[in-house]
């Protein structure tokens, strides 16, 4: 009766409490699945109620054109954000520009009016990191897996190249664009411009 | 009588005492210990996890403590071990190399608990409130920009192979990750073979040779870091093919810098073992000086070596790398 007993405590036990659980592989897919960081719909956030709104807030691109001319340390501490230990100067910029040319290749724009070109942007795939780490808006500390926070690179670039860059191409020289977008530039090198930007807003 | 004749002998016995103690503290005083730091790392079987240990423990010593390296041997259950004995062996502070961006945090915690700050160096957990901060190269830029540069030499139109390193760190899959952010844009550019190679030289050379049995017709190999590039280079000079496969490494070892040089290794990304070593001696410094504000996470760049730039470069750095103090990160990060 004694064991009986103790049998009944033991499977009452073992059944609240199992020691193993059996999960199929489907089962244990989605809940990865589900627990994986989705940079697509990161970014697509991102994009919409952080990236575009801070456009209004960023450099003035001429301003920026005329310290690197004349005072790129001044450039520096007023506009530039670095990464890390990184030497590089990241700016987000914004402005008026003329087009100059357009070619299969790259775009160049005028923003002081002196028809020479100031910012050149290249129109074929957009690699690396320079909207991430130039906009200011996203800080690695906050992503415990960095390949996540890479992730987010990989779809900002995409975007940029499916929506940004056909938009600003189908423009023809002379005409008059608005836009927003990050540089990089290492201030190690003798020529600091044109400045090549990466644009995440183009008007029309 | 007999009781002045006790109480003198007691003064005597007392200053007796007095002046022997007086003695004992002057004559034998036990030397003061220095605290304690403890430097972990992944494997020791590697070059440059050597230079990353000994940079670490060289600047703790000249900070004032007394370090000791622990080799994990890329072992998780080494690794648990050496946490435990740290920790019952009231070490100040531990510089850390993680064997696995996962398994890795429960010993990070463990130590935590115990009240002993972690600073992570060159590999990183997957978690943001365990270590008091990481020091980590940006090993998936490092890898776009081989990426730019494979594409660069070797084609648009063309058949490689890459050899991964340890399948549960990050830095493998960020390297892997970055480079082919590039290479896969280039839809004939085709990767035949994808095997781990564990970082080891060893295990390059043996997963090497079963590539060429395969593909014979190989134009370059990507490794994931420079041991596995001179073990896949020691393959392809075996097998007469290393004058038409294109060797990519990552690191910037002292093997890898030489042949490059010579025209044999086509590129590697430099990271900066001696500046991350540095930096984390110095942030266990400051953090038992009372220092708390610390990012949780410092990019280091990496940069592109390549047989143009290579006379900038020494192994583990930059020529122009002379600074014994590592730079401050900037603050926005």
């Amino acid at each position: 009766m004694v064991v009986v007993g103790l049998f009944v405590i033991v499977g009452v036990f073992i059944w609240r409490f199992p020691p193993v659980r059996i999960i199929t592989r489907t089962h244990a897919a989605a809940q990865a699945a589900a627990r994986a960081f989705d940079a697509g719909r990161f970014v697509t956030e991102f994009w919409t109620n952080q990236l575009l709104p801070a456009c209004n807030r960023a450099a003035d691109v001429h301003a920026l054109v005329e310290l690197l001319r004349t005072n790129p340390p001044e450039a520096e501490k007023k506009y530039a954000r670095k990464f890390g230990l990184g030497q590089k100067w990241y700016f987000f910029v914004c402005g008026q520009a003329k087009v100059l040319s357009v070619d299969g290749g790259e775009i160049l724009l005028c923003v002081d009016g002196d028809g020479k070109p100031e910012v050149k942007v290249e129109c074929g795939p957009v690699f690396g990191n320079t909207v991430r780490d130039g906009c200011g808006l996203l800080d690695v500390s906050q992503f415990p897996n960095s390949q996540d926070f890479n992730m987010i690179s990989l779809e900002i670039n995409r975007r940029i190249e499916a929506e940004v860059l056909p938009r600003l191409a189908s423009n023809m020289p002379g005409a008059v664009v608005k836009f927003a977008g990050c540089t990089e530039i290492d201030p190690s090198e003798p020529e600091l411009l044109p400045l090549k930007v990466i644009p995440v807003w183009v008007e029309p | 009588m007999c009781l002045s004749t006790l109480t003198g002998v007691m003064v005597v016995y007392l200053l007796g005492c007095k002046k022997s103690d007086t003695g004992t503290d002057s004559g034998r005083k036990a030397p003061e210990q220095k605290p304690r730091i403890a430097v972990v790392i992944s494997t020791l079987n590697n070059p440059w996890f050597v230079v990353l240990a000994e940079t670490a423990k060289a600047r703790a010593e000249e900070l004032g403590y007394a370090a000791t390296i622990f080799d994990s041997q890329n072992d998780t259950a080494k690794e648990a071990a050496h946490f435990e004995n740290i920790i019952a062996g009231g070490y100040k502070a531990i510089l850390f190399n993680p064997t696995d961006a996962n398994s890795s945090i429960a010993n990070v915690r463990k130590a935590k608990n115990a009240g002993i700050p972690v600073f992570c160096i060159d590999r990183e957990i997957n978690a943001t409130d365990a270590a008091v901060s990481q020091i980590l190269s940006d090993n998936y830029t490092g890898a776009m920009l081989i990426g730019q540069y494979f594409v660069k030499v070797v084609g648009t139109n063309a058949k490689y192979a890459e050899l991964l390193g340890l399948v549960g760190d990050n830095n493998t899959w960020n390297r892997s990750r970055g480079f082919h952010s590039v290479v896969d844009r280039y839809p004939a550019l085709k990767m035949v073979a994808q095997q781990s190679a564990d970082f080891d030289r060893a295990k390059a050379l043996q997963v090497m040779e079963a590539i060429l049995q395969a593909h014979p017709d190989l134009d370059a190999v990507f490794c994931g870091n420079d041991a596995m590039a001179m073990g896949a280079y020691q393959a392809l000079v075996a097998a007469g093919k290393d004058k038409q496969v294109k060797v990519f490494g990552f690191d910037g070892a002292e093997d890898v810098i030489r042949l490059i040089a010579e025209g044999k290794i086509m590129a590697t990304g430099m990271q900066f073992p001696r500046t991350m070593a540095r930096m984390a001696a110095e942030f266990a410094h400051e953090y038992m000086q009372g220092r708390r504000d610390y990012p949780q996470k410092v990019p280091v760049p990496v940069e592109l070596v390549t047989q143009e730039n290579v006379h900038k470069f020494v192994p583990y750095g930059r020529k122009d790398e002379v600074s014994q103090s590592a730079p401050k990160p900037n603050a926005a990060n």
